[in-house]
């Protein structure tokens, strides 16, 4: 008789292999990082600089310069350079955030030779042409107008400021009026200062072989851009606790964002941090998930995230709830919140939850552009690949008192900041 | 190439086994054929409604979602016109957890109130989220029932309105499951570091016991040709006036699609585009504008969409779109420019063969459009279109008596 009300036996693995990407340095000494894959037709490039903006003097600068990369070169329009990446099968990706700006490309092995001087033109002569940047401009400007409508954007925007402080490299905030102080020479300047080889990492995943890198020395190891030193930053930040209501007219739900700085990644509590994230709200069993959706059906959906950047943490409570129930989501949080700091986590409970990383971290390194994406998110952490198979085992070896000793210090309800968006 | 073997067991239920021993984990896809289409015109948004209940435990398993997470599993679901889609990874190692848990759930559901109360409010919220709270929000609420008068596809996956879902009984929705729930109306596929025989025997002892139900025959209404323009306006409270045009194309599996999704691509797929460059870029009226295609089993449609610049006139813009329209089917489309969009696809293509969720996906969705190796044939498919075709299809499409075009403007433009 087959038995169903049994879960068949399941296993976890004990610890994470995982390797270092080959390492390798240009003639100019520019470090580039493989993961090596023969399996694929496919590659995957990252070329990293230290150009996020929390580096930028104005606003919207880092982003803006970034995304202009794309938008012509001193030999080719706007158009043109579109139509040849596109002809030549590019996927490519330009985005910043606080810390780092990049360009990551997607092609078929067979279309980077012809892509690789594609690139390096577009980094060392972009054309900064007036037309195109008043057209990006105009575009970033509408999308900007269209997301100030939107209640978690601008939930998040106003966390940002008053979690890390206005005035600050990671708290500074663009406004509309912002886009209008822009324009190219600000945009060459910043680019001149941030995007040349000392200040850029490349990785390289995929069927990755010898020839390929010679083509990247040949394209990448040259002295390109101006070498100058990179003005770095110091966030100094100014957070203060309390409870902030934006009033939003006509809405159906509100969007709530409640957090507080933490410590991050090179601090001894990180890892319990991040298996206690993940009990209060990282995953869909968690208990914000289980209490304010699955028991009340407050909200399509809550989370919490811990994020680590290079010179600050925090932790973000998210969620849009319907109107009528707003006071009561926040109410349950700061009861799931005192509840972690008051009992300690049941051991079924633990072990589903450190099972249930394990599963993660293996999913998320799975495979060379997995493996691409989680390395950059720790380049210049003077940290490698092992330090995903380290954290498991630290998060392994966490006890239910050492959780809660962390909860009772760092999740106090009241030492975190709530925004509110939504009707009063 | 997506190597792969298939079997079906004697309940009817299909699988297909692929092969990757390049990854730790594996992916297993289950693919009901129900959808929004099946749903009564009173009684919309169920099959989405149901989704939700899948998770809300089975008849022998309270809780669907914590022993996949003991298991280091991860899952997720939609619902779409067509059908309903569900999903899982986890190491290869607890393959039999996959097994036990989605053969139980379709062997039967809990069903309690209480999960039905819950969802509902559940699925209400992510209505407002989606489509209430947001700028355009509603776009499709209203450009759906704008094209199709007879066909289910006239209202959307979430629901025609909140009250549907607000007065879903228990009773609807164990009828909804007895009638599609059931083996021979669903696919599965496992993907990853398996054998053939592993997962045979697994099939076998899981879902074999389950027993057949009467295969629900699906006779919608079919959409009959549309002879005249459509036209709406709305005014909403966004900051930029948008265009939104549909006109009626083939069904997924007619011979034309392929072509018709290039002419999508060629027409508006990003910065190189046709209409980016002349609307956008040249003329200055939009801000943005894309086009793209449904991708509905039954006869989908093409759409595209823009934000205009402020200050442009709706009916300008239109004219600009059609008159880009009209060159593109009165000259043939140059070598060059169809193998760019080509090109681009077939990277697209290579990506998407990569993982093992990505596989099983595609699996059971060529499966059920009725041959799985369709997806081993996709590249030579979108390589074999030529100019004639795309100029004859674009001929037949963009005609005035075939479109629906929605004016959602800007209330806070209008007050200017």
């Amino acid at each position: 008789m087959l038995n169903r009300h049994t879960a068949p036996p399941a296993t976890t693995a004990a610890r994470l292999h995982i390797e270092e990407p080959k390492t390798i340095h240009l003639a100019n000494g520019l470090p580039v990082y493989c993961f090596c894959n023969n399996s694929y037709d496919a590659m995957r490039l990252d070329l990293v600089f230290d150009a996020g903006t929390a580096f930028q003097t104005k606003k919207l600068l880092a982003s803006t310069t970034n995304n202009m990369l794309k938008e012509g070169t001193q030999k080719l329009t706007s158009h043109q350079l579109a139509s040849r990446l596109d002809y030549h099968g590019a996927y490519l990706d330009l985005s910043v955030n606080k810390d780092t700006a990049w360009m990551t490309l997607f092609c078929l092995k067979r279309n980077l030779n012809y892509l690789l001087p594609l690139l390096k033109s577009m980094l060392v002569e972009p054309g900064f042409g007036e037309k195109d940047f008043e057209h990006l401009n105009s575009k970033q400007k509408n999308e900007f107008t269209v997301n100030s409508q939107k209640p978690k954007h601008l939930a998040r925007r106003e966390f940002n400021k008053r979690l890390f402080g206005e005035q600050t490299p990671y708290g500074q905030t663009a406004q509309l009026d912002d886009f209008d102080n822009l324009d190219t020479n600000d945009l060459k300047a910043f680019h001149k200062s941030f995007y040349h080889h000392a200040n850029c990492r490349i990785i390289v995943s995929g069927p990755v072989d010898d020839r390929m890198m010679h083509k990247l020395g040949e394209n990448f190891g040259d002295q390109w851009g101006n070498p100058g030193e990179v003005t770095g930053f110091d966030q100094q930040t100014s957070f203060q606790a309390g409870y902030h209501p934006i009033q939003r007219d006509g809405s159906l739900q509100s969007a709530i964002a409640m957090g507080k700085p933490m410590v991050s990644r090179a601090h001894p509590d990180y890892t319990g941090l991040m298996l206690l994230n993940t009990i209060l709200g990282g995953y869909f069993g968690s208990r914000l998930m289980a209490n304010i959706r699955e028991d009340k059906g407050f909200t399509y959906g809550i989370n919490s995230q811990l994020v680590s950047l290079r010179q600050a943490g925090y932790l973000q409570i998210s969620t849009e709830t319907g109107q009528q129930v707003t006071q009561a989501a926040i109410a349950e949080i700061r009861k799931e919140l005192i509840r972690l700091q008051q009992e300690t986590v049941g051991p079924e409970e633990l072990e589903l939850v450190k099972n249930y990383i394990t599963g993660s971290l293996l999913r998320s390194l799975d495979g060379p552009y997995a493996q691409a994406e989680r390395f950059k998110s720790i380049l210049g952490q003077d940290i490698g690949m092992q330090y995903f198979a380290e954290i498991l085992q630290k998060i392994k070896n966490t006890d239910t008192d050492q959780l809660q000793h962390l909860a009772k210090q760092y999740l106090d309800p009241d030492s975190m900041l709530t925004v509110v968006v939504g009707e009063k | 190439m997506i190597q792969f073997e298939s079997f079906t067991l004697n309940n009817g239920l299909r699988f297909y086994v692929h092969r990757d021993t390049t990854t730790p984990m594996m992916a297993m896809n289950i693919l009901y054929d129900v959808g929004s289409r099946d749903e009564h015109p009173d009684k919309t948004g169920f099959a989405h409604l149901f989704e939700h209940l899948m998770f809300g435990g089975s008849i022998n398993i309270p809780r669907y979602d914590e022993p996949l997470q003991r298991a280091g599993g991860e899952n997720n679901a939609f619902t779409n016109s067509d059908f309903t889609n569900y999903y899982l990874t986890l190491p290869v190692d607890n393959i039999e957890t996959a097994f036990w848990l989605e053969s139980d759930r379709m062997l039967n559901l809990a069903f309690s109130k209480k999960s039905l109360e819950v969802q509902r409010q559940v699925v209400v919220e992510e209505f407002r989220q989606n489509y209430l709270n947001q700028p355009y929000g509603d776009v499709w609420l209203l450009l759906k029932p704008l094209a199709y008068k007879t066909h289910p596809y006239q209202w959307n996956t979430i629901g025609k309105e909140i009250a549907h879902i607000e007065n879903a009984v228990l009773e609807d929705v164990k009828d909804f499951y007895a009638r599609h729930y059931n083996p021979n109306n669903a696919l599965i596929a496992i993907t990853g570091n398996v054998e053939l025989e592993q997962v045979k025997a697994l099939a076998e002892k899981w879902f074999g016991p389950i027993q057949p139900g009467l295969k629900p025959t699906r006779q919608l209404p079919a959409e009959a040709a549309q002879t005249e323009k459509r036209h709406l306006e709305v005014e909403r409270h966004v900051p930029l006036t948008a265009i939104y045009k549909a006109w009626h194309i083939e069904a997924r599996n007619h011979p034309d699609f392929y072509a018709t999704d290039l002419i999508s691509d060629l027409l508006g797929s990003g910065p190189s585009s046709r209409l980016h460059r002349q609307l956008v870029r040249k003329q200055g009226l939009f801000s943005e504008i894309n086009a793209y295609i449904t991708g509905d089993i039954d006869p989908g449609l093409f759409i595209v969409s823009g934000k205009l610049m402020s200050g442009t006139d709706p009916k300008k813009a239109e004219s600009a779109i059609d008159k880009e329209l009209e060159v593109f089917k009165n000259k043939p489309v140059r070598l060059q420019e169809l193998r760019k969009v080509k090109n681009k696809v077939l990277s697209a293509l290579a990506f998407s063969s990569i993982s093992i969720l990505n596989k099983a996906m595609n699996l059971c969705y060529y499966g059920y459009l009725g041959d799985a190796n369709m997806v081993n044939q996709l590249a030579d498919s979108y390589r074999a279109v030529d100019a004639d075709q795309v100029q004859a299809i674009a001929k037949s499409i963009f005609n005035d008596s075939n479109a629906s075009t929605l004016y959602y403007k800007s209330a806070q433009e209008t007050t200017k």
